[in-house]
């Protein structure tokens, strides 16, 4: 038997930054994806959305959301492919990168794509927040291709994204 | 060394059924991952509903979930089954949940078994159904060896759904 739980690939962001982070030619050979990510951006705020992209396509997606900023809770919800995660941006804490992980299964499948996110921005001061995600892409392809893009700005140097492939037997 | 993460069984639904059960389940791992891709065969929704072992009072639940407008946090205790996430009915074509249950420490013999619910639904026209994460408590010493998923409001499991059981080895 293969490995269940493997790695597909990596990306870490170099000097100078990066627009995204993208893992593409993605094989079809696994059951589930998991993302898991951790971003900094170049963004003048404590933290920013990080935007998902799915064989290219930023259309067609939906998500709920429901988070906590250490005084509230809410839940929001948008027809929009910002809900893929967060990431710190450069007034918050020196050194602080935030963490998500994203998972998709069935992501070959013949059924339109949801998917669970998990996310924490961390400050060590005020507007942190953590959030958990229901995304969904209408649409029937297979995913081949992720990216993440920041709301605003760029990914920071040291920021790195791990995509594993998880296979059902 | 031996696998870390192991496919235990999986389970795709060629047709609509009652319930999908995972039995004789190996006491050989620590934790259970069981990964639903999940549909409900009614009109709108149902919820997922599961039953360990031959348990069939007392769990309890704490939730946490936003259905996009507002959050709403909650306790039951006393329950008949394990009571979790949306799962998406047949107006939604093809929409199925996104769903992970972690049950940690399933095979001691010592204490009550608890999972980590993480559920996921939304559709398309609205961005209805909900994201919720819950603690769920299962009233049994005993080591799980069986787990069997229906709904709880009696809708068939749809075709296309699936579950996965994974099981995660500590050593």
């Amino acid at each position: 038997m293969g490995t269940t739980y493997k790695l597909i690939s990596s990306v870490t962001v170099g000097a100078g930054g990066a627009a995204s982070m993208s893992f593409t030619s993605i094989p079809s050979t696994y059951t589930d994806l998991h993302l898991v990510f951790s971003a900094r951006c170049s963004v003048a705020a404590v933290n920013s959305g990080v935007d998902i992209s799915l064989n290219g396509s930023s259309t067609s997606f939906s998500y709920i959301q429901l988070y906590g900023t250490g005084s509230s809770a809410g839940s929001n919800g948008a027809s929009t492919n910002d809900g893929g995660g967060g990431a710190n941006g450069s007034t918050s804490t020196a050194s602080t990168f935030a963490s998500s992980s994203i998972y998709l299964p069935n992501y070959a499948g013949s059924a339109n794509k949801s998917y669970s996110v998990d996310y924490v921005v961390e400050n060590n001061a005020t507007a942190t927040s953590t959030t958990l995600q229901a995304g969904l892409w209408s649409n029937t392809s297979a995913i081949n291709q992720v990216t993440l893009t920041p709301n605003a700005g760029t990914f920071d140097q040291y920021s790195t994204a791990y995509l594993y492939g998880i296979k059902n037997s | 060394m031996a696998s870390t993460y192991t496919p235990i069984a999986t389970n795709t639904l060629g047709s609509s059924t009652g319930s999908v059960t995972f039995s004789s389940i190996p006491q050989t791992y620590t934790d259970l991952i069981l990964v639903i891709s999940g549909k409900a065969a009614s009109a709108t929704y149902d919820i997922t509903a599961m039953y360990v072992n031959s348990v069939t009072s007392g769990y309890s639940r704490t939730y946490l979930q936003g259905d996009g407008s507002s959050a709403l946090s909650g306790r039951a205790t006393a329950e008949i089954r394990l009571r979790a996430g949306y799962l998406p009915g047949t107006n939604y074509t093809s929409e199925y949940s996104a769903d992970t249950y972690h049950f940690m420490n399933y095979a001691n013999t010592t204490t009550y078994k608890t999972v980590l619910c993480r559920c996921n639904s939304v559709d398309t026209a609205s961005q209805g159904f909900n994201t919720w994460t819950q603690a769920s408590l299962i009233p049994t010493t005993s080591a799980i060896s069986s787990i069997t998923i229906a709904t709880a409001n009696g809708a068939n499991l749809y075709t296309g759904s699936t579950f996965t059981l994974y099981g995660i080895q500590a050593a």
